[in-house]
């Protein structure tokens, strides 16, 4: 990652990007080098003064992902061990989001190719979902159950066995 | 996002969900059609990833350690207590992100003993997952073999009429004859048991030189035999034949073809382990 803010010349220059909601913001190159898609515009010179446009992030996500892209590029190389332990603690104190700014995270981070941050989203999300009953689950992401009785009983026939194994704390089967 | 819920690319939620236990998986089939269609179509248990896994056993307490396959850190740990006092729980396989796992009883001075290994093994279309045990008797013969059957929900285990090892390979479970001249094999959806002819080598036993041994391994799911040849001063070697076309139900002749051979000059009493076969085309002893 480090070396990708050498071949584009002076590593000090600042990015403005514009959110889908015409918002501007500012990070270094080396910031904007984490995402694929910056990188590849920066590379093709389409980084001017008027902002590169991310139409599908809006401001709050994108101030997030800024965020994220700094901090990172800011420790990327030769890490000591305290320091990757700070940018996991960072990392950690960054996704305890609500639901709504994962959802975004996760399309933003896998819309701008952002690698590292899409998988601290994924990981979250899974974690969230983990040691959870379908109805508390339902109730974290905000699903209706399209489930008739009758399919619900059948579901439950087909997954006995790993209900034995596995039994959480719910009225269903 | 709020009026449709939490409706993921399915990419993006595939890959959330392949972090996730089988066992989970399972259950979250629950949550809506949406999320049954994308675990039933996109995580169907054959693809899940395939995971270092290492066992470790000592008196009372076993622990199944799984390491992530990027950093090679420890993720998770699960310990298994015996139920008995000198007893030990060991690993018989995995399937799909499930271990069978069987106790060790201790008997006499507390020397564990009993229960034979198993197999396990799942069936793509109906979903189920069965271990299938073959008793180990002293002496074998060729008739007598009677198979025990446990489908994941049931009671009880079944018998079924029907030696080498055991293996699960693409919805059927395969074992040796004791002379190692057939492969004997059973469909777990039928439950219905054929035999076909073993590779040359295993068939041919007086011109291999040495004294071979046999196994029976899954290649990329595919079946395997893995021959050994031990010698007490002459290199030791392992070759795996993997079944090319035919046998199964006994249809059309089998044909095998040689796709590994390891050799090594041991020292006296140290032999190569059996191969699995799990990373990409690397052999593991």
């Amino acid at each position: 990652m480090a070396a990708a803010t050498d071949d584009a010349g002076d590593s000090n220059e600042m990015i403005r990007v514009v959110s889908s909601d015409g918002e501007h913001f500012e990070m270094p190159e080396a910031a904007a080098n984490l995402s694929l898609v910056l990188r590849h515009m920066i590379e093709d010179d389409c980084a001017d003064a008027a902002g590169i446009p991310l139409a599908v992030v809006a401001a709050k996500p994108l101030a997030k992902i800024v965020d994220y892209c700094t901090k990172h590029a800011a420790k990327s190389s030769g890490l000591t061990i305290e320091e990757a332990e700070e940018l996991k603690r960072f990392d950690a104190e960054f996704i305890e989001v609500d639901t709504d700014m994962l959802y975004d995270l996760l399309v933003a981070a896998d819309f701008m190719g952002v690698e590292g941050l899409s998988k601290l989203a994924v990981q979250r999300t899974a974690d969230l979902i983990k040691g959870k009953t379908p109805e508390q689950n339902r109730e974290t992401f905000g699903i209706v159950n399209d489930f008739t009785p009758e399919e619900e009983e059948e579901i439950c026939k087909e997954n006995e066995w790993a209900f034995q194994i596995t039994k959480p704390p719910s009225r269903l089967c | 996002m709020a009026d449709e819920g939490f409706s993921l690319p399915d990419d993006a939620f595939v890959q959330i969900l392949l972090l996730l236990p089988t066992s989970s998986r399972r259950w979250l089939r629950l949550v809506c059609k949406r999320w049954r269609g994308v675990i039933d179509d996109r995580t169907a248990e054959r693809q899940v990833q395939t995971k270092i896994l290492a066992f470790t056993s000592v008196p009372n307490v076993s622990r199944a350690h799984v390491f992530d396959e990027e950093d090679g850190r420890r993720r998770h740990v699960w310990a298994y207590r015996s139920s008995y006092t000198k007893g030990g729980v060991a690993m018989v396989c995995t399937c799909n992100g499930l271990l069978c796992l069987h106790g060790r009883v201790p008997c006499g001075d507390g020397v564990a003993a009993t229960s034979p290994p198993s197999r396990f093994g799942y069936h793509p279309t109906t979903g189920r997952y069965k271990v299938v045990h073959v008793p180990c008797r002293r002496r074998l013969t060729s008739s007598d073999h009677t198979l025990q059957v446990f489908t994941l929900g049931d009671a009880s285990w079944r018998e079924v009429a029907s030696p080498g090892g055991i293996v699960s390979v693409d919805g059927s479970t395969y074992w040796l004859t004791s002379r190692g001249d057939r492969v004997m094999s059973m469909d777990l959806a039928d439950e219905h048991v054929a035999s076909f002819s073993a590779p040359p080598v295993v068939r041919r036993r007086p011109d291999f030189p040495g004294n071979p041994v046999f196994h029976v391994t899954n290649v990329h799911a595919r079946l395997g035999v893995a021959v050994g040849t031990y010698e007490a001063v002459a290199p030791t070697r392992v070759d795996v034949w993997v079944l090319e076309a035919g046998g199964r139900r006994g249809e059309t002749p089998a044909r095998w073809s040689r796709t590994y051979s390891v050799a090594a000059r041991l020292d006296e009493g140290l032999w190569i382990t059996w191969p699995y076969v799990a990373h990409g085309e690397h052999v593991q002893g």
